[in-house]
């Protein structure tokens, strides 16, 4: 599997593309602080490095937006309005991707998903074998057999299957969240393994989920 | 650390390139504003007035006659209905088979050729971006005026709830009237900023706006100086003017059913119907009660309204608002009780059952304590303020109202770039060919949130040319959709084989090609000089008109004190200056003037010591 790099260049190692001063600080990646020029995004850029923090799956949203406001203020294509077009758009272009990293980073799950993408793992290719017991694969099987058979007892039988269904995914919710918390700790790979099949098994779930939805609004229309 | 923005901000310093206005172009009226000293003002019209109707009339065809435009054409929408044009902003960016309902709505005739809808004028006809583009052209020789120097710079808002294609027709229209458009921003985000130029106000805000044409509603977070949108939501067609028509809607059921006539038949009837409505709207927003009153052919409709009335009336109405209202607040995961202050903006928030629906939606007293009708042009000139460099404490982060797709296999949209994503943002597709040897690749772009193709707004299609020819599969095209800071899209295509870039070849669904925008240019500029030489002429008149009436004046007097042949010489001058003003030709009037003042010195000479030694002789 192929990794991207995830950790940012030392930004001490980081010139200016316009006039070659050493780009020391969080916000001088973004924009030079001698010459004012914005910076062109660079291979080793993640959503992580541009907002200055950590790639962990646990975050602290209050950092997180702060760093934003303070790369908007120096960045945002508003600052550079009267600038030669060739500015403007280096601008636009890492403003547009330090949006898309604000975006992803704040919401919980599309963070989880973001890393584990950069650590070279896919989660929303789901289409492996899931990793559902067998007592629930089995209960799920007889649910659809009774479905034209006998639809009051199979309406009983979705709805125990529902909410076995509903327990399963909150102890799985669980476990991700302490691999979660476990990788944060010690930058584990196993954990990055155990985290990328666990929401595959997720995904599942979801999408049993939304079949048992489907099945109930149709057997009562309103 | 000194930042030396000057190396860079090369070419167009603020101060030399004039200053930056703000401009809020309405359905029913504009307004334009710049900031001095700190706080946004709103400048005067040529009339002397903040708001400019957005309303043009062609009436006088004789010519060099200028369209008039402002208060003087709105006296003239009734009487001269057939030569008048109001509200063209509900048709900017919109397609032949978008106006039908609102077309018949108005009293001016639209017809609609290869895609492009225009308004019939007498034997003229006119896009609805030429008139935009006039009114925001009176804008600027009003900010001229009002400033005495050049203005070319502007920021224009529009509604949050404008597309991509009404997006574009603005910026057009912008550039029709001579502006450079350095930004277009969201009417409700304009507003937030005047709202929030005072520093204490903070938290989590919503903005109600509804307007002569448009509704918007927008959830801001303000922070230290950011506002940053999280959720819009809206309806292009729903504002003030559909209160005027429901009012001349039942006066015109009760015409029909009394007098067995067709009041909507007659444009003129129609647009005073509309008048009428507009007034009695407006009446109630003061008073429980108001007549309405119309002269038919003769005859007098007359109806009196209570405030009852006229709330049941447009009610159903204005509940359309509510469903924006709580879908914005889902979509920014907000309670309305999250709130902090519900702000009021537009014209008819001012009555009282705006208010109270407001009131009942999100469970607050809605703020009414800004100018509905200004706050908008205020913010406009804030972010000009922004954009010139002068407010460095203040920044916008807004979002994109609608999502951006693409056409996928079988007719469904596949979505690019979600509403509400803050902008700018880019997303990229990779696109290659079904065909061995295909060079060229047909992408359609759309803009809307349902499923199936032909329910979305399409916005434009690309060609991607001059692909290499391989296999089928082979070539690999990367698309970049940016939308920018504007809320406008732009496209950029490179080919990964080879890392060149790609031709992309747009062509917008509706409206107008760039190369129709260059004509339309070219024409303007020689407009343009027709505008200054009439400018010319009227202050030749102008200055030309005194001298002659003091003339004429003095004639009896000059009898008395000056030899016969003096006063015939005056004579002749006047008679001269007569001839060259009927003429209207600059350089005759200007000779003229300059030959009559000639004569006369003598005149003028011998009554100031005539009048001063009659005081002398009778001290008052």
């Amino acid at each position: 599997m192929r990794s991207v790099p995830v950790v940012a260049v030392p930004v001490s190692q980081l010139k200016c593309g316009h006039c070659a001063q050493p780009l020391e600080s969080f916000k001088a990646q973004h924009v030079c602080p001698q010459c004012g020029a914005p910076q062109p995004l660079s291979a080793a850029d993640t959503y992580f490095s541009v907002l200055g923090v950590s790639p962990n799956f646990g975050l602290d949203a209050s950092v997180l937006e702060k760093h934003f406001y303070e790369v908007l203020r120096v960045l945002h294509p508003d600052r550079f309005t009267t600038f030669a077009s060739d500015l403007k758009a280096l601008s636009l272009d890492r403003m547009s991707f330090v949006n898309r990293a604000y975006t992803t980073l704040k919401d919980p799950t599309l963070r989880r998903d973001y890393l584990l993408e950069v650590k070279g793992f896919k989660t929303a290719e789901s289409k492996t074998s899931s990793s559902l017991p067998a007592e629930l694969a089995e209960e799920w099987f007889e649910v659809q057999e009774l479905l034209l058979e006998d639809p009051a007892e199979a309406r009983k039988r979705l709805l125990e299957f529902e909410s076995n269904l509903e327990e399963f995914k909150n102890q799985l919710l669980e476990k991700l969240a302490g691999w979660e918390r476990g990788y944060d700790l010690t930058q584990g790979s196993g954990e990055l393994e155990k985290l990328a099949s666990g929401i595959q098994t997720l995904n599942y779930l979801n999408s049993m989920q939304r079949n048992v939805e489907r099945i109930k609004a149709n057997a009562h229309p309103n | 650390m000194p930042i030396q923005i000057e190396v860079l901000n090369a070419g167009t310093p603020g101060l030399q390139a004039g200053p930056i206005v703000g401009i809020d172009l309405g359905t029913t009226h504009s307004l334009v504003a710049l900031v001095k000293d700190g706080r946004p003002q709103v400048l005067n019209t040529r009339e002397g007035k903040h708001l400019l109707p957005s309303v043009i009339s062609f009436s006088d065809e004789s010519a060099g006659a200028q369209p008039v435009l402002g208060f003087e054409a709105k006296r003239r929408k009734v009487r001269d209905a057939g030569h008048t044009i109001f509200s063209v902003k509900r048709l900017l960016g919109l397609g032949p088979q978008d106006v039908q309902k609102i077309s018949d709505a108005l009293p001016y005739e639209i017809v609609g050729a290869e895609g492009e809808i225009r308004i019939k004028m007498g034997s003229q006809t006119y896009s609805p971006v030429e008139i935009s583009a006039m009114i925001l052209r009176e804008l600027k020789l009003s900010a001229e005026q009002a400033l005495g120097c050049s203005v070319s710079r502007a920021v224009i808002t529009v509604p949050a709830y404008f597309n991509d294609a009404q997006r574009q027709a603005t910026r057009t229209a912008g550039r029709l009237a001579g502006f450079d458009v350095l930004r277009m921003i969201n009417e409700p985000t304009a507003a937030s900023l005047a709202y929030g130029l005072d520093r204490k106000r903070q938290g989590l805000i919503a903005v109600y706006d509804l307007g002569g044409g448009t509704f918007d509603v927008s959830i801001l977070k303000l922070h230290d100086g950011i506002f940053e949108v999280l959720a819009t939501r809206g309806d292009t067609a729903l504002g003030g003017d559909d209160l005027d028509q429901a009012i001349a809607q039942v006066a015109a059921h009760e015409i029909q059913a009394s007098q067995g006539i067709d009041p909507y038949a007659d444009i003129q009837l129609h647009a005073s119907l509309l008048e009428a409505a507009e007034k009695t709207k407006i009446e109630l927003s003061i008073n429980d009660e108001s007549l309405f009153s119309v002269s038919l052919n003769g005859t007098t409709y007359e109806r009196k309204w209570t405030r009852g009335e006229f709330e049941a009336l447009v009610l159903p109405i204005l509940e359309r608002t509510r469903i924006p209202c709580m879908k914005a607040l889902e979509d920014a995961r907000l309670k309305p009780s999250d709130l902090s202050d519900v702000v009021l903006v537009g014209g008819p928030s001012r009555l009282s059952v705006v208010q109270s629906l407001v009131e009942n939606i999100f469970g607050r007293k809605p703020n009414a304590s800004m100018h509905p009708d200004e706050v908008v042009a205020e913010g406009a000139a804030i972010q000009a303020d922004i954009l010139a460099g002068n407010n460095r404490e203040f920044l916008l982060l807004d979002v994109v109202p609608l999502s951006l797709g693409l056409e996928t296999y079988g007719g469904i949209l596949s979505t690019l770039i979600s509403r509400n994503t803050r902008i700018p943002t880019v997303a990229r597709e990779t696109f290659t060919t079904f065909v061995d040897h295909q060079t060229g690749v047909d992408i359609h772009v759309l803009q809307g949130e349902r499923e199936r193709v032909e329910h979305n707004r399409s916005l434009a299609r690309f060609k991607l040319k001059g692909i290499q020819p391989l296999p089928a599969g082979m070539p690999r095209i990367e698309v970049t959709f940016l939308i920018d800071a504007d809320g406008i899209l732009q496209v950029a295509a490179k080919d990964l084989n080879t890392g060149h870039e790609q031709a992309v070849e747009v062509r917008p669904s509706f409206g107008l090609t760039d190369a129709e925008v260059e004509k339309m240019l070219a024409a303007g500029l020689e407009n343009a000089e027709a505008d200054v030489e009439f400018r010319r002429l009227v202050d030749a008149r102008n200055k030309a008109e005194p001298t002659l009436r003091a003339a004429e004046k003095n004639l009896s007097d000059a009898h008395r004190i000056l030899p016969s042949e003096d006063v015939k010489t005056i004579e002749g001058a006047i008679a001269g200056l007569k001839a060259a003003l009927a003429q209207n030709n600059i350089q005759n009037i200007q000779d003229a003037a300059a030959a009559l003042n000639q004569c006369t010195v003598r005149l003028a000479e011998l009554l100031i010591k005539d009048a001063l030694s009659s005081s002398a002789k009778n001290p008052a």
